[in-house]
């Protein structure tokens, strides 16, 4: 019914119900999970969603995970921020540069 | 010229410095943080950096841009490894110009707080029998992500 509304943040509407978004792994999380990049399904287009699919589907990532932080379209985000279906999801485990 | 960079070549550290060079500096800092040989009692052989790079670059931009506004200096130039870096090599460097000698060194140190908190660079401690990414208990890249406050430095220090 809401196929072709098209909300303030440039979704559609229709996205934000179950489907299938791109995450990347970096770091611990990438060796934990065995893959830098994957497609995760999740019931809703939220951060929080993202992190419960990947909990979900990677039990060893979990403890991890819970320590990190998610990057949307190359910045840092809340765990209730709405994604589109074909946003940049990055999983950012506590970094260690320097 | 960059003034923020992420590189797979060996930093040239004259370079990096070179960059921050002005008429008006009367203090000039150079830090660099190297590949140490033993970190809590084990053997490092090398370090690998992987990173987020589209994040981390514009983390490095937001960082430089807040330094030159916090700390009142001229110039500042940053730039962080990737890749294998061998014990002894240089992994991060970080150059300031300043008027003075305190916000010089003030904001260098700030700098690479932040950048150990705040820029997606992680490192992969190796030696011949064992390799594990580093990912520090205590980080508050997360609290950033919540939406809260992050610790800042340099309130302590002042």
């Amino acid at each position: 019914m809401n196929k072709n509304i098209v909300s303030s943040d440039g979704c559609l509407e229709s996205e934000r119900t179950t489907g299938d978004v791109s995450v990347k792994l970096f770091a611990g999380v990438a060796e934990l999970a065995g893959v830098k990049e994957l497609r995760v399904s999740v019931k809703r287009f939220t951060v929080s969603e993202v992190r419960y699919a990947l909990g979900t589907q990677f039990p060893k990532v979990a403890s991890l995970l819970s320590r990190s932080a998610i990057a949307v379209d190359g910045r840092y985000a809340t765990d209730d921020e709405v994604l589109c279906s074909d946003s940049e999801i990055a999983v950012i485990p506590p970094v260690s540069g320097g | 010229m960059l003034q923020v960079d992420l590189t797979d070549d060996p930093i040239d550290v004259s370079l990096v410095l070179s960059r921050v060079a002005s008429e008006r500096a009367g203090a000039n800092v150079l830090f660099t943080g190297t590949t140490r040989q033993e970190t809590d009692g084990l053997r490092t052989d090398w370090l690998e950096y992987d990173a987020y790079e589209p994040l981390a670059r514009k983390e490095l931009v937001r960082l430089h841009e807040q330094a030159v506004v916090r700390f009142q200096i001229i110039k500042c130039s940053i730039v962080h490894r990737l890749g294998k870096v061998s014990v002894g090599e240089v992994s991060v460097a970080v150059a300031v110009a300043a008027i003075h000698r305190a916000e010089a060194f003030a904001s260098a140190s700030w700098l690479m707080e932040r950048i150990k908190a705040d820029v997606p660079v992680w490192k992969r401690q190796v030696n011949e029998s064992e390799a594990f990414w580093v990912h520090p208990e205590k980080s508050d890249t997360l609290t950033r992500s919540s939406g809260k406050c992050s610790r800042e430095p340099f309130d302590e220090l002042s």
